[in-house]
């Protein structure tokens, strides 16, 4: 009995010591990514076909990155929420998945010179009277928990009268919300609003008159990547171009 | 819009679900881990509850309150976070989840075992004291045994809660069953359909333990 409890003792930290002793051969250590594979076409799964693999724009940018930098890039998988803490505690070198880099956030991490720019819009129904954020009054509007956008939201409020903000953790909830008729409109970069109204019937985008919001590649504070990051983003204008072509294409 | 027409597309779905069911495995392996380890544990836990000698008894105690006096999602997220920082070891999603539920639920089986005990008759313990058998052998041959075959079904309750509570590991990126509906879910943006699978899997797999206990049970009974 005891030697039976023992073999399974020795057969998990085996286990345990296999899915450590990751050999680190080749000359440079990876830079380890974390980011949160749910927000198509930034990031996320093909599972009917790439199965497990992480893909999209941000995967691109980075791989690209990493070619410039001369390090391979190593991914791993994290929640949104978890991102930052992943940071701080040393399990990746920077995080990348849509991030808007906010005052808020500023405070907790450190962030790359911009490398997109998202333009916001609405998301409606079909059959919605709404055609631009004037008509919100006495409406319920979505955004995207901790985004420029739920700021820009909760500015309107002041002008809009009658306008509420809900708060919500990921673009596919607002989705959901908006078909359950809870919002009326959702607010999100225009690129993820047309792909979900072209994937999602009885939903159409209203384009409005904002400035676009960056996004960018946190880092832990105090970080020596910053800089090497943002010497090889600028030589990479072009290579994000082309990967916004093949990502973001309306 | 008509909201009284249920429009669920599960034709999107169909490519993505060999996806979701491989999350079956990792739950599994989770659940099993665990529990077995969380068994063990508990097992010396008990020991220490029942036993003669204070300070075992106040670190039992003291154990079982705190693992039992917080959420089972604080105690995951903290082991998983706060490890690196604190040791600079950097602690898997895979290492944490199963640390985290071999320590709670050996915290909820311990209970149940030292009420198992408590509840064989006293004598049996004086009658094979007297006999001179030695402590270890009278638990290992006399006590425990039948304690686990009183406790059987709450050990049970206990496996089907931890399978699961097994889903909280998708906070921290475990990729079960759970994380996976919902990576399909933003995939697709759609979310009744992934959710519904995963549903229907967790649904199998407790019946499927809930039998296998059932069996288990009325064969302990007649021997």
């Amino acid at each position: 009995m005891y030697t039976r409890f023992l073999s399974i003792f020795l057969a998990l930290f085996s286990l345990v010591a296999c899915g450590e002793k990751k050999s680190e051969e080749g000359a440079a250590k990876p830079l380890v990514v974390i980011i949160s594979p749910d927000n198509p076409p930034f990031e996320f799964k093909d599972t009917a076909q790439a199965g497990d693999k992480v893909i999209g724009f941000d995967v691109d940018v980075v791989q690209k990155l990493g070619e410039h930098l001369g390090r391979p890039i190593k991914i791993i998988e994290g929640d949104f929420q978890s991102l930052i803490p992943s940071l701080q505690s040393g399990r990746a070198d920077m995080a990348l998945s849509e991030i808007y880099p906010t005052e808020e956030r500023r405070k907790s991490v450190d962030f790359s010179d911009p490398y997109y720019s998202n333009k916001p819009a609405l998301l409606v129904l079909d059959s919605s009277p709404i055609t631009s954020e004037k008509d919100l009054a006495n409406q319920k509007i979505g955004a995207q928990l901790g985004t420029p956008n739920e700021t820009m939201a909760q500015k309107w409020t002041e002008t809009v009268p009658g306008l509420s903000v809900i708060s919500l953790n990921k673009g596919g909830d607002l989705v959901q919300e908006l078909k359950n008729g809870r919002i009326q409109a959702a607010i999100m970069g225009d690129n993820i609003a047309y792909r979900i109204a072209k994937s999602t019937p009885g939903l159409k985008v209203i384009a409005i008159d904002t400035p676009s919001k960056d996004i960018a590649i946190a880092f832990p504070k105090g970080s020596s990547l910053v800089g090497p990051v943002n010497d090889a983003l600028k030589n990479m204008k072009g290579d994000i171009e082309q990967i916004t072509q093949k990502w973001i294409v309306q | 819009m008509d909201r009284s027409v249920i429009h669920l597309d599960f034709e999107r779905i169909w490519p993505s679900v060999p996806y979701i069911l491989e999350g079956v495995q990792v739950t599994l392996a989770y659940t099993g881990v665990s529990l077995a380890l969380g068994f063990i544990c508990g097992i010396l836990l008990t020991l220490c509850k029942i036993s003669h000698i204070q300070p075992l008894k106040w670190f039992a105690g003291i154990y079982t309150s705190i693992f039992r006096g917080t959420p089972l999602l604080l105690q995951l997220v903290l082991i998983y976070h706060a490890t690196p920082q604190l040791t600079g070891y950097d602690i898997s999603a895979w290492q944490a989840g199963i640390l985290t539920f071999t320590l709670n639920s050996a915290a909820y089986l311990s209970e149940h075992m030292r009420a198992g005990i408590n509840a064989l008759d006293k004598g049996q313990m004086e009658a094979a004291l007297s006999l001179g058998i030695p402590y270890p052998l009278i638990m290992k041959d006399i006590i425990v045994p039948q304690a686990i075959r009183n406790i059987l079904p709450s050990l049970v309750n206990e496996a089907i809660d931890l399978l699961k509570e097994s889903a909280l590991i998708s906070t921290i990126g475990g990729a079960d069953i759970l994380r996976r509906a919902n990576i399909v879910a933003s995939e697709k943006y759609l979310y009744f359909e992934p959710l519904l699978i995963a549903g229907a899997l967790y649904y199998i797999l407790v019946m499927i333990l809930t039998s296998a206990a059932h069996l288990l049970e009325k064969k302990l009974k007649t021997s």
